[in-house]
């Protein structure tokens, strides 16, 4: 499932962990940082991009794909008042309007698949839904959100083991005996013993020899990023450890720790005033976290720098690092 | 763990700045761009950021610290000069003040309702039976050469002992003050020890003497409290007098003896008279009368008054430990009675009364007509218990000897400070139980104080039982791994270990 387009999710399991923040920041940085980058509000029927970006009454959105009215993907393309910067809202969310159909989902991600820019960023809502899981599957770099407490590492958890079963599931779509393996959205059909990638391996190795080797690549090559959010102290950051520790121990995934951010109210004042807290105080503590994880993310070293108004970026590509900038 | 306090701190200041900001827009005022790159760069650095907490809860707390100490100071300033005002006052106004015999006992603190084996009172005495009691009896022929009565009571320690009211009255005067509550008395205690004392019966047998004039002991009656109280120091007062007379003359002291022991035993009269001689002196400061004939017309009148000198002759004999309130308030009763009829009576007179002069006592012969002891000789001396109206001595003499004995101890017992022990030891005793029965009231509401919260906090206060959850751990701790694992995965859901 490759793109010519780097699309990077931001997903988590538990709500009000902060990713819409995070990946409006993110957007914002990069497209600061010169990328063309288009931002998507993909949490249907919660969705609160617009709002971030401080764009009142969106004439287009997502919404648009879900009526009878063909659509021109451009006019999807709001202007965010960020050069570089486009966003597709999730606006209008009306009533049950988050329970769309596969379908749907495929012309979205075809929709998105299509679109020229460097980076997109999906800003997933929470739960492992099959509607959020399949967006952050489509990424070429999965981010996923987590604070410090448990009960967000604990859904993190679940977010990582489901996105990475369900990306199993679809690469075994016409065998339907390993369906039953990793798809548990079907308790009554399906083989629930296989609740970690270890489990799920010796199933494989008994009655699925063949694909093993599959199944070994689909693992590998799952690697989101984690970020942990609103980090206190370090012991939050154990938390986030914890976490790696978890995923490592029951999925044999390679999560990469993109990077945290510190809790600080800067951040919720750059909700209430509707502007990034990067472009706000791009010399603050958390914009110095976003932008390492920017770096990580795109394997340069960024420095912004706000002065009279203006801000300036200073921009280092690692060469080392193999990614193509 | 400071990390985390300071970002709780930073909160709350935060917090706090939100609320001011919000009302008064401090942001766009010039005094907070200028101060903006300092704050940021406070924030940014955690020392900076912890001295400046620091300072910011010291210094005020130090500021709050240091004016508690000041209050703390003054209040005890305060306070002692209240207990040096109070101690002013108390020896200025305390009731015990009366109970002193000396003025210079007003120096020394004692607890009013203390159970103290000596009262000041009883001190005093004490002092004073290690004085010559030459200069003791000197001391209160002065006194009781002094007219004004009330004067006496001022000194006397049992008129403000016994008069409970007015003992009251300057105990409610000196708590309504208020400043102090070392010996503070509740009034419904008061009462309600004072029935305690009734139901108990030691007063109640006092209440059966109509007469006595301690019958109303515990209804607080002023009028006849102070005047057995007054009663008591006349008696006690002429008591002495009369021993300072009979030092001042003793080679009269024998003859009387001398009289006496030419009395025969078994006599008609001899006896009678002797005895009357000796209750007469006693009683009414007068001289015997020797002629029983006369005294035999008005028997029925007199036999009251050596009823009476019985009693008190038996009970100043037995031991005081042995004795019962009512025979020691009846002998008290007796001895008031006594000398209420005494008090019309001249002082002077009982000068020359002392003297045995028998044809003195003419005078006094129909008083003394009515005793008819004829028939009481006959009671063997060894009675003890016998009927006041039978009139006959514990020790009635069978002989000479015993006569010899006998007069001079009745002559002793006011020519010697043993009557005026005996005296003071009936009022010690007496105060003693006064203080005790004070003492009673202090001690009733204790209980009661501790009784009501006791049963209030039962009745209130029910445990609850909680189950024990998880404390916080440590996200670096096995334990949390092993929490989250137990939270990710099911029950049936273990065998991936």
């Amino acid at each position: 499932m490759t793109s010519p387009v780097n699309i990077i999710a931001v997903g988590g399991g538990k709500g009000g962990i902060g990713k819409s923040v995070v990946c409006t920041n993110l957007a914002a940085g990069m497209a600061l940082s010169g990328q063309k980058v288009i931002l998507m509000d993909t949490d249907f029927g919660a969705s609160n991009l617009h709002a971030l970006l401080g764009i009142g009454n969106p004439a287009h959105g997502f919404q648009d794909f879900f009526g009878d009215k063909m659509v021109d993907p451009k006019t999807l393309l709001l202007d965010t008042g960020i050069s570089n910067l486009k966003f597709v809202s999730g606006a209008g969310d009306n009533p049950g309007s988050a329970n769309i159909d596969s379908d749907k989902v495929g012309t979205i991600i075809s929709f998105i698949k299509n679109l020229e820019a460097d980076t997109i960023l999906l800003d997933l809502g929470p739960g492992t839904n099959y509607n959020v899981i399949d967006f952050f599957n489509i990424s070429t770099q999965g981010v996923v959100l987590t604070t410090p407490e448990m009960t967000s590492i604990m859904k993190t958890f679940s977010f990582i083991r489901g996105a990475l079963f369900r990306k199993i599931s679809l690469a075994f779509q016409g065998h339907p005996e390993i369906q039953k393996l990793v798809d548990h959205s079907d308790p009554k059909n399906g083989d629930m013993d296989a609740y970690t990638t270890g489990l799920l391996r010796s199933k494989f190795q008994e009655r699925f020899p063949d694909h093993i080797d599959q199944l070994n690549t689909l693992i590998n090559e799952f690697n989101p990023g984690l970020v942990v959010n609103r980090v206190r102290n370090r012991k939050d950051l154990m938390a986030g450890d914890n976490l790696l520790k978890l995923v490592k121990k029951f999925l044999e995934v390679d999560i990469t720790f993109l990077g945290y951010i510190i809790e600080s109210d800067r951040v919720r004042d750059s909700i209430d005033e509707m502007i990034p807290f990067l472009i706000k105080d791009p010399q603050s503590k958390p914009s110095e976290n976003l932008q390492q994880i920017i770096g990580a993310l795109t394997n340069t070293d960024l420095q912004f720098v706000k002065r009279d108004g203006r801000i300036f970026v200073s921009k280092q590509v690692r060469l080392s690092s193999g990614w193509e900038a | 763990m400071i990390e985390q306090f300071l970002q709780t701190a930073l909160e709350f200041i935060k917090e706090i700045w939100f609320q001011l900001d919000s009302r008064f827009d401090l942001e766009n005022t010039e005094t907070f761009k200028f101060l903006k790159p300092y704050l940021i760069q406070l924030q940014d650095n955690p020392v900076y950021m912890g001295i400046s907490l620091a300072a910011l809860f010291l210094v005020p707390y130090a500021l709050i610290k240091a004016r508690s100490i000041s209050k703390e100071r003054e209040r005890k300033l305060d306070e002692l000069m209240e207990e040096m005002e109070e101690e002013e006052e108390y020896d200025a106004d305390d009731p015990r003040r009366l109970r002193r015999s000396e003025p210079e006992d007003d120096e020394k603190e004692k607890p009013l309702f203390g159970n103290e084996t000596s009262s000041p009172y009883t001190k005093s005495l004490d002092d004073q039976e290690e004085e010559d009691f030459e200069a003791q009896l000197e001391e209160f022929e002065l006194e009781s050469s002094e007219p004004t009565l009330d004067k006496e009571e001022s000194r006397e320690p049992v008129s403000s002992q016994l008069t409970e009211s007015e003992f009251d009255k300057e105990l409610n005067e000196f708590m309504s003050l208020g400043e102090d509550t070392e010996f503070h008395l509740d009034d419904t205690a008061h009462d309600q020890a004072i029935k305690e004392l009734q139901e108990e019966g030691e007063l109640m047998e006092l209440d059966e003497q109509p007469l006595d004039p301690f019958a109303h002991y515990s209804e607080l009656d002023e009028d006849a409290q102070d005047k057995a109280i007054r009663d008591l120091q006349e008696e006690m007062e002429r008591t002495i007098n009369k021993l300072t007379e009979q030092i001042e003359e003793p080679n009269e002291a024998p003859s009387s003896i001398k009289d006496l022991s030419e009395i025969h035993i078994g006599g008609s009269g001899t006896i009678d008279d002797d005895y009357s001689h000796d209750e007469e002196f006693f009683l009414e400061d007068l001289p015997p009368e020797p002629e029983s004939t006369d005294t035999q017309s008005e028997a029925p009148e007199q036999k009251k008054e050596p009823n009476i000198s019985l009693e008190e002759l038996e009970e100043e004999s037995a031991p005081f430990s042995d004795l019962s309130d009512s025979e020691i308030l009846s002998s008290l009763e007796s001895e008031a009675d006594f000398t209420l009829e005494e008090e019309p009576e001249p002082e002077p007179e009982t000068a020359v009364e002392i003297e045995p002069a028998i044809p003195k006592t003419r005078d006094y012969e129909p008083e003394l007509s009515g005793f008819t002891f004829e028939a009481e000789s006959e009671i063997p001396p060894e009675e003890t218990e016998v009927p006041s109206e039978n009139f006959t001595f514990e020790a009635e003499p069978s002989s000479f000897e015993d006569i010899d004995q006998a007069q001079p101890r009745s002559a002793d017992e006011y020519a010697s400070p043993e009557k005026a022990d005996s005296l003071i030891d009936q009022l010690k005793f007496l105060q003693s139980r006064f203080e005790n029965r004070y003492q009673h009231t202090e001690q009733a509401p204790a209980p009661i104080e501790k009784n009501i919260p006791e049963r209030e906090f039962t009745s209130i206060t029910e445990p609850r039982r909680y189950s024990k959850t998880p404390a916080g751990l440590s996200p670096d701790s096995k334990k949390y791994m092993d929490l989250l694992e137990s939270f990710v995965f099911m029950k049936d859901q273990k065998k991936h270990k």
